[in-house]
């Protein structure tokens, strides 16, 4: 179950990360971000990548800990780029749901770890 | 100035990947599958597709050494695991030396304890070795051609990251459907997200590569110890002096009178937080024979343990009596070792559990998409210049045709190795030889292909081929004496249904591919180069 969490984790950071860049802010509104949104998502985006990692740290030790986390944060990125990409064509205000419905998983993941 | 420097990186970044890009993508391929060596050995054999690990492996493969091997001065049995459904027993005889190729082997049913006995097959040893030392070449020039290949692909991964700035502002962008961009927003997208993968893979395959290309640089840390440090299997270790008793009187000690290995299993695991992977039992002639349990996978970076046991932990007992008599000094590493051992861990992910292994697997998948997509958008960017001069050099078109035949034809060749371990006859003389020159002949018949229809019929024709051979390898398996793609997912094998669903899953994204390529050549290259609105993003003309 830790290895979801980070996992989650990580998807949520990276989700937050993406709304806070113009190009993908763009898809959920029309208009530049304000700065205030933009350094609200940098830091939940990088707020929950560094979340991400006590998980990992947790469940495999600080080594194979550090390795699995970059692994797992590859798979979230990957994930979330594909996950754009089909949001985009076919629901473009669905940007929002992303990182929302990455919350609520890590939620559950939590609750089942704790 | 700047300008020049990310043009001539630009340039390095695009030599290097194309030079050496189909040799990277041949290492890349066969070396992700290669996470799954065991894996795919197994699926390999479906006359050990029946074992399934029971609670009392252990002790029913000692009583079956017992009855095969009752002269063996040692026994080596390697239990069930999550890689592995068999138990796998090695015996030597008094006065044998303990090479990796001596002694004699038998693989047992884990649930009956029978004798199994597989085909002899290439498996995914192939694959692995492939990796790194080719084939049919002598050993050394293999590896020096593929070391040279892996600092290309440093070269590659140095340049791509200064000349493609601009890929850490929207590495989340893939647009699909848009011809090149598409290709480009992969390109990029696989390099970004498993950067640190690519550069520690590349890094530790070098670091690798120093033990063949530079030996006298590995010299300095192993000072100090015996030479054969590194072979040292955990049963050879000594116990620390002084633990062992005095000798009892000549006994005729037969391997029946070995303590029960239950209660030292048990023992062992508390003591390691993890299961044991192996046993073995060593000075079985000897009135005072002595059982060392080894601890499966590791919890470190640097634990390092012999072969395939993985882990550095192991306890010895008396076999007579079942007493502990010591566990066997842990290695002292200096620094510079330490950083070797742990890199040689994390290129081999021999420290990683099922689920870590299939990041190492799928970040390798991203490093081989990378090398693919690089190597058709050397193509692609050029095609649509040449189209408009009305002539296509033949460099361009050897490149054209070289694309289809190292990237496709690989693939293609792969799934035929598969398919030729289960058709070709099981008794057949030299079977893991016969296997292999499929391999070969099928890849050398797809570069043919390739130069004969050219490439725009090529590779839809050769992308379907491949989603073919993968997507029926589940088929295949079930039809030729394996364990059913259903069956093995009811029974929670997942090792074998890990095999099935990934070839299943490879052949749907082949057949994804031949879609999007069998569309007319002109709508997806020939679009004017106008679509990128960063111009700075496709360097490299």
């Amino acid at each position: 179950m830790l290895s979801w969490l980070s996992l989650t984790l990580a998807y949520a950071g990276f989700a937050a990360l993406a709304l806070s860049m113009p190009r993908h802010c763009a898809q959920r509104h029309p208009g530049k971000p304000t700065r205030l949104s933009q350094r609200l998502f940098q830091g939940l985006g990088w707020g929950g990548l560094g979340l991400s990692l006590w998980p990992a740290i947790a469940h495999w030790g600080v080594s194979i800990g550090l390795t699995a986390w970059l692994g797992l944060a590859t798979v979230a990125a990957f994930a979330l780029g594909m996950a754009l990409s089909l949001v985009e064509s076919v629901a473009p205000r669905g940007i929002i749901a992303l990182p929302a419905l990455a919350g609520i998983t890590a939620a559950c993941a939590a609750s089942l770890a704790g | 100035m700047k300008a020049g420097f990310r043009q001539s990186m630009a340039w390095l970044h695009t030599w290097t990947g194309l030079l050496l890009g189909w040799l990277l993508f041949a290492v890349f391929l066969t070396g992700t599958i290669a996470y799954f060596r065991e894996e795919v050995t197994l699926w390999m054999q479906p006359e050990l597709h029946g074992s399934v690990p029971g609670p009392n492996s252990a002790a029913l493969a000692m009583q079956r050494l017992a009855d095969i091997a009752p002269h063996a001065d040692n026994w080596t049995i390697a239990l069930p695991s999550p890689r592995s459904t068999t138990i796998d027993l090695l015996w030597r005889k008094p006065g044998e030396e303990g090479g990796r190729r001596s002694g004699e082997r038998a693989v047992l049913d884990a649930t009956t304890g029978e004798v199994l006995h597989p085909r002899e097959t290439a498996g995914g040893d192939f694959l692995y070795r492939f990796h790194f030392e080719l084939h049919g070449l002598p050993r050394e020039l293999a590896r020096w051609i593929v070391g040279i290949a892996t600092m290309a692909m440093f070269l590659a991964i140095l340049s791509g990251v200064i000349t493609h700035k601009k890929i850490f502002k929207d590495f989340f962008t893939f647009r699909p459907h848009k011809g090149q961009r598409s290709w480009l927003d992969m390109h990029n997208m696989t390099a970004v997200l498993a950067l640190p993968f690519h550069v520690m893979i590349t890094f530790s395959g070098l670091v690798l590569f120093l033990y063949t290309l530079y030996p006298f640089v590995i010299e300095a840390p192993r000072r100090g110890q015996p030479p054969q440090a590194a072979q040292v299997q955990p049963q050879q270790m000594e116990a620390p002096p002084g633990q062992h008793g005095p000798r009892m009187g000549q006994v005729d000690t037969a391997p029946a009178d070995l303590v029960a290995i239950g209660p030292l299993m048990r023992v062992a695991e508390e003591r390691f937080g993890r299961p044991v992977g192996r046993i073995a039992v060593e000075k079985l002639q000897s009135p005072r024979p002595e059982i060392v349990l080894s601890a499966r996978g590791a919890d470190s970076l640097i634990a390092q343990g012999g072969g395939g046991g993985g882990g550095g932990t192991a306890l010895r007992f008396d076999g007579t009596t079942g007493a502990l008599i010591g566990a066997p000094p842990p290695r002292e590493l200096s620094a510079v070792a330490a950083v070797n051992a742990a890199l040689g861990t994390l290129h081999r992910a021999r420290f990683a559990d099922t689920w870590l292994r299939w990041l190492f697997f799928l970040s390798g998948i991203g490093g081989t998409v990378m090398v693919g997509t690089g190597l058709f958008l050397w193509v692609s960017k050029r095609a649509a210049k040449h189209a408009r001069a009305g002539r296509t050099p033949s460099g361009f078109r050897l490149v054209e045709r070289l694309n289809v035949g190292g990237v496709v034809g690989l693939s293609v060749a792969i799934g035929a190795y598969f398919w030729a371990n289960r058709l070709l006859p099981v008794d057949l003389t030299n079977r893991a030889d016969q296997e292999i020159r499929v391999f070969f002949g099928v890849w050398a018949l797809a570069c043919l292909h390739a130069f004969l229809r050219g490439p725009a019929r090529a590779w839809p024709e050769q992308l379907g081929l491949a989603a073919i051979l993968f997507a029926g390898m589940p088929l295949l398996n079930a039809a030729t004496g394996g364990g059913d793609l259903v069956h093995t997912i009811l029974q929670g094998n997942w090792i074998l249904a890990g095999v099935d669903l990934a070839a299943l899953l490879g052949g749907l994204a082949f057949a994804y591919a031949a879609r999007a390529t069998a569309t007319p050549a002109t709508a997806r290259t020939a679009r004017p180069p106008r679509a990128p609105s960063r111009p700075d993003d496709v360097p490299g003309e």
